[in-house]
């Protein structure tokens, strides 16, 4: 190798030393430095902006028959309830007088009987409540109201009572029938195998439970027989028959629900409310929302303690007036999607003023897209609480529903 | 082979794409204007600027050149940021310059053409502070961004009137986008995050003239004269308005003191402050001419062969057109060094330079950074 070959190679290797430091720090990027404004920032700082809407007069209503009692997570039983008590109802679906065992109906004989309910909220600071079961006519369907079944809620119609433990917040519980008690579930014949039950609460303190419905899961009433049935094999000779409801519904005694040009949630049938915002055309297109509030003024919450329903703030896919199709969380509605559920929780007896973060349904009301700006109320959950809330609306009460919006105004970026 | 290697590890080597100056006085106006400087002359801290073909700042220039050329320019920066907010390392790199020069001998006319940084405004500058939302104290932070500038894309012929005299003359295309974005974030996670960004981008023209004369064997002038026409400025593709661009005036002088030492000066004068009113209109604090002076001195080992690890030593001065407060005017002052080495036959070349800068506008905002920079060109 000469020298001058020696020299060149030399060279080179500086050279590629160099690139690789060069290259080194070429790919670490550090950018930001510390603005002292306004005199090191460029005039690109947002304006924010907070403004409040209120509701367009007579532009919201309350409006009822959303959701069936019974057709809920829950029936409500309570005892002394201020507002009104309520009584639930269940039809069990037909338990035959025979059974079909080995290509032949063959007749049974029960030996036990189980009814099972189960608790799916209450205050459980509230001791001593105790379930009552009355029998009911095979016949009862949701004509019934609550003076004729309250007349039926005597002590002759008792068919047992269950205790709920103090400790029980949430679970099933159960009575059992054998021997001479079954002659207290027994099902006529003319009643095609139908067992109709009522379900009232007694409590040394005003109070409520809730109890599953038939869609309850593994909280929905069940009716349990245990048979023996004629047949020489043994082995099939015991067997149970379980019945769930084919109806089930309560009934309250509370009358003036919803009050007339308040706005009201719950109930059952449950009770919707459609509020209604003229958001400004520039706040339509021109302005990015960050963060928008809905606010609501309680006229009263009616409740049982410790076990309250939750308001629920939902988008509206189209104004239709009551039959509005609503948006979904998760799901896109107008010009943006509702990421966020905007729900508070409801106190019973609570007069402070309601806050609800609306952000992501402000936002879609925004743009081309934008979908009505409106918003509906509901209680989840719906039907199956007794919690009712009655707000303020732009015709009665103290203050009618508003809407503050913080927002940013465009920035105006310092044009070179 | 190894030097055929060189140019994909040239390539790998430095970075992806054209990224950021940042500077904190790069936030106002047009931001800081590139000095078109290829690594040799800025290693003599421009002094050479208006004598080198290389570099962009004399189309007269050209004439010194012996053969087709093509050169390419990156640097890297550290750089320390210091304002009443704070202080803040920073560092990034860039490409400020790619140029194609060389003769046509059968009309004896030398043409060239180049992309060099008419002004860099990348910058991202973050601040806290507290606001009063719906009746409440909210803390916030921003963060306002800028990606871009302006790019000043030029070809330029000269010719040779005589031994003596050389001028030259350009047409530069200006164009330039900067992606700006406005973040704000707040304490209270209430508020959801707000962030807004703009394209702006700019297009403009001009023309340049240039004069070299070598007055004797180891005495060289250079002047030179440029005009840029009214920029037009677009917001998200909507016209918003136009930026009146600067006159350019600089002479310089080249004195070979000793076969082996050369030194070499200029002085150039802007008139930004046609763009002032503009900036004004639109809200901006406005723009200032400028002064720029450069000295440099090269020592050679080997006067047959001056691209064998030359010395290179330079200073310059210069004003920020574009002060960040009503009536201040920043100002930037570097030393440099630099070598350089010719191979294969003098077909490849790379020069190396390092610099120390120092920015300052007022008591409180200043700057200090080191630059360096390599420059590689290829005589096929």
């Amino acid at each position: 190798m000469t020298r001058a070959h020696q020299g060149r190679r030399r060279r080179v290797m500086a050279a590629g030393a160099l690139l690789g430091f060069l290259a080194a720090g070429g790919c670490q990027e550090q950018l930001t430095a510390p603005g002292a404004c306004p005199t090191s920032c460029p005039d690109a700082t947002p304006r924010v902006i907070d403004t409040t809407l209120t509701a367009v007069p007579s532009g919201d209503s309350t409006f009822t028959g959303y959701v069936l009692a019974g057709a809920g997570s829950a029936l409500l039983v309570s005892d002394q309830l201020p507002g009104g008590d309520a009584r639930a109802v269940v039809r069990f679906a037909p338990r035959q007088d025979s059974l079909l065992v080995q290509d032949t109906l063959r007749s049974f004989v029960v030996d036990s009987v189980v009814i099972g309910l189960g608790v799916v909220g209450r205050d459980s600071l509230a001791s001593g409540a105790v379930l009552f079961l009355y029998r009911l006519p095979a016949t009862v369907d949701s004509s019934v109201g609550f003076t004729q079944l309250d007349s039926l809620f005597v002590a002759t119609n008792v068919v047992d009572s269950i205790v709920i433990p103090d400790s029980l917040q949430s679970g099933g519980v159960s009575v059992a029938f054998s021997g001479t008690e079954l002659a207290r579930v027994d099902i006529p014949a003319g009643d095609s195998g139908v067992l109709a039950l009522g379900v009232g609460l007694t409590s040394p303190s005003p109070t409520g439970v809730r109890i599953g419905s038939q869609s309850a899961g593994s909280l929905a009433p069940t009716f349990t027989s245990f048979v023996t049935i004629d047949i020489a094999d043994t082995s099939l000779q015991v067997q149970s028959i379980g019945r769930g409801p084919t109806f089930n519904t309560f009934v309250t005694e509370t009358a003036g629900f919803p009050p007339a040009d308040l706005l009201a949630v719950g109930g059952a049938p449950s009770a919707r409310s459609l509020i209604r915002f003229a958001l400004p055309k520039r706040l339509e297109d021109s302005v990015q929302i960050v963060r928008a509030t809905l606010l609501l003024a309680p006229e009263s919450i009616a409740g049982v303690a410790n076990d309250q329903g939750v308001l629920e703030v939902r988008a509206l896919q189209a104004d239709v007036g009551a039959k509005s199709p609503l948006c979904r969380v998760g799901l896109a509605c107008g010009s943006g999607a509702i990421l966020r559920a905007s729900r508070a929780d409801l106190i019973g007896g609570s007069t402070a003023r309601l806050e609800i973060e609306v952000i992501d349904i402000v936002r879609s009301w925004q743009g081309e897209r934008g979908g009505p700006s409106g918003f509906f109320l509901l209680l989840l959950p719906e039907a199956s609480t007794f919690t009712r809330a009655v707000f303020g609306s732009t015709r009665a009460g103290g203050t009618p529903p508003r809407l503050q919006l913080t927002y940013v105004d465009p920035v105006l970026f310092e044009v070179p | 082979m190894w030097r055929l290697g060189l140019l994909p590890a040239l390539a790998l080597a430095l970075p992806s794409g054209l990224l950021a100056q940042s500077s904190q006085f790069s936030v106002r106006g047009l931001g800081l204007p590139g000095r078109g400087l290829a690594v040799r002359s800025g290693s003599l801290g421009g002094g050479f600027g208006l004598f080198d073909a290389e570099s962009s700042l004399n189309p007269a220039s050209l004439t010194s050149i012996r053969t087709l050329t093509s050169s390419f320019t990156a640097t890297q920066e550290w750089r320390t940021s210091t304002n009443p907010a704070g202080e803040a390392s920073l560092r990034d790199s860039r490409f400020p310059l790619v140029r194609v020069v060389g003769p046509i001998p059968s009309i004896g006319v030398w043409l060239g053409g180049s992309v060099t940084m008419y002004t860099n405004r990348d910058f991202r500058i973050a601040s806290v502070d507290t606001i009063a939302l719906r009746g409440q104290p909210v803390g916030v932070a921003d963060t306002t961004s800028s990606i871009g500038g302006m790019s000043d894309v030029s070809i330029a012929g000269a010719i040779t009137l005589d031994d003596v005299w050389s001028v030259g003359l350009g047409l530069h295309v200006l164009t330039g986008v900067s992606r700006v974005e406005a973040r704000r974030t707040f304490a209270d996670s209430s508020f959801l995050p707000f962030r807004q960004s703009a394209e702006l981008s700019t297009t403009g023209w001009g023309v340049s003239a240039g004069l070299v004369g070598r007055l004797s064997s180891t005495f060289m002038v250079a002047l030179t004269a440029r005009s840029d026409a009214k920029a037009d400025v677009d917001r998200d593709s909507t016209a918003t308005g136009e930026i009146d661009l600067p006159h350019r005036f600089g002479a310089g002088m080249l004195w070979q003191v000793h076969p082996k030492l050369t030194v070499a000066g200029h002085a150039q004068y802007h008139t930004w402050s046609a763009a002032n009113s503009d900036l004004l209109a639109q809200g901006g604090v406005g723009a200032k001419n400028t002064w720029e002076v450069a000295v440099g001195a090269e020592w050679v080992g080997d006067p047959d062969r001056p691209f064998r690890r030359p010395l290179r030593l330079g200073v310059h001065y210069t004003q920020l057109p574009f002060p960040l407060a009503p009536g201040q005017q920043g100002r930037e002052v570097g030393v440099s060094v630099g070598t350089g080495a010719r191979f294969a036959g003098g077909r490849g070349g790379i020069d190396l330079g390092l610099e120390r800068l120092w920015r300052r506008e007022g008591p409180n905002f200043s700057e200090s950074a080191w630059l360096l920079s390599l420059g590689v060109s290829i005589r096929p």
